[in-house]
This record gives C-alpha cells, structure tokens and sequence, in this order.
C-alpha cells in the first residue's frame, strides 16, 4: 500500500492551489489585461489577440493541472498503474502542445524570446507526457502480470 | 490456456475448503481463487512448495498439460 509522505502531501497542496489560482487568473484575463496595456503605453490593437492568447492557453494550462490532480488522486488512493491514468496523461500532452501553437501563433503579433522558450518547453512537456504515457502503458502490463502470479 | 489446474480436485480429494487452504498457506482467499478458477497467468514456486506441502501432493497432481487451448 502507498504511503503519503511529505514530498506528496505538499505537491498535492501546490497543485491544488495552482489549480484555484489558475481558475481564477484565467477568468480575470479580460479585466486585467486591458489594464495592463494601457499601463505599459503598449498598441491597444494588441489587447484582443492577447486576452484570446491567454484565455485559450490559461484554460488548457487549467485543464492540465486539473488532469494532474486526477493522477494524485490515483496515486494516493494506492493504484496508479491504471489504464485511466494514461488517458490523462495523453490528455496532458495534447493539452502541452495546443499551449505551444497558441505560442506560435503569438510570435506573429508580439515577437518576445520568452515566447519562444514557452513554446519549446511546452513542446518537450508534451513529448514528455506522451514518453510518459507509454511507460505507464507498459507498467500496467507490469503490474498485471504481477498481480496474476500466485 | 493449455495449462489446467486441478487445484479443485486435490482440494475435494483432501476435503479442505479454499479458506481453510489460503490461510494455511499463507494467501489470500482472493487469490487462491484466482489459481483456482484458472485464471492466474503465473504461479510462484514458492506458493507451489507450500500447495504441495498442505496437500501432500505433487506439482503434477495440481498443474496438467492438455493440448490445444482450451
């Protein structure tokens, strides 16, 4: 049986408020936003195309962490080796690389070097996501076999 | 599987039941049930050696090869 250690206990605490935080930001982007444009003397052309950025990315980054917290959930009811698990984490890269092309396209409006290196991280998320997807895939197996030896 | 087990047989043979059976073996009757109703994919040697040894059998009188999937 799994056992909760501290480690857990506090990324499950992070990814909570992360969570909740990440909600929230995203529902705030289109009061926000605006402000902070006008604030900085940036084009007010720019506003639309980057509450759309932000809105779209804010909810995917939301829906990952909301697909992590299934997975703690898994592992800390003492079985993550599930086919459903998989599932989320599939979701999760496919989640990474929409980040990514929403990043992509925000290069064509608002050239920044930070930009680039969000879409080159979200891009080895997603890759990430989906080698880890595999491993789980072959650990079930794993754990199947394991679990029928007598 | 062409692997059958005959757990059932040698259990009626020396009329013990499958709780009975698990707890002296030291598994859970879940599990024992598995082997049972052939189901299991794998049997440790070790679960075997103490089948065997309650039962006061062979491995041969447990496990039997028949041809052809069943």
């Amino acid at each position: 049986m799994y056992k909760i250690n501290f480690i857990n206990k506090l990324t499950k605490i992070v990814v909570d408020i992360f969570f909740y935080l990440g909600i929230i930001t995203v529902v705030s982007v289109p009061f926000i936003i605006p402000k902070i444009i006008k604030n900085l003397n940036l084009s007010q052309s720019l506003i639309l195309p980057t509450i759309i950025t932000l809105l779209l990315s804010g909810a995917c980054a939301v829906y990952i962490i909301f697909q992590l917290k299934k997975i703690f959930k898994t592992l800390t009811s003492g079985n993550p080796f599930v086919v459903k698990n998989t599932i989320c984490l599939k979701n999760m890269a496919i989640a990474a690389f929409i980040i990514s092309i929403i990043y992509l396209y925000k290069l064509t409006y608002w050239f920044t070097p930070a930009t680039v290196i969000i879409v080159l991280v979200f891009l080895v998320a997603g890759l990430f996501c989906l080698t880890l997807e595999d491993l789980f895939t072959q650990a079930i197996k794993f754990k199947e076999d394991n679990d029928l030896t007598i | 599987m062409s692997i059958i087990i005959n757990l059932d047989v040698m259990m009626a043979k020396r009329k013990i039941g499958l709780i009975d059976l698990a707890e002296k073996i030291d598994l859970t009757p879940a599990n024992l049930s598995i082997l049972k109703n052939n189901k299991a994919k794998a049997i440790r040697f070790s679960t075997l050696e103490k089948i065997c040894k309650e039962l006061n059998c062979q491995p041969g009188d447990i496990i039997e090869y028949s041809e052809g999937d069943l």
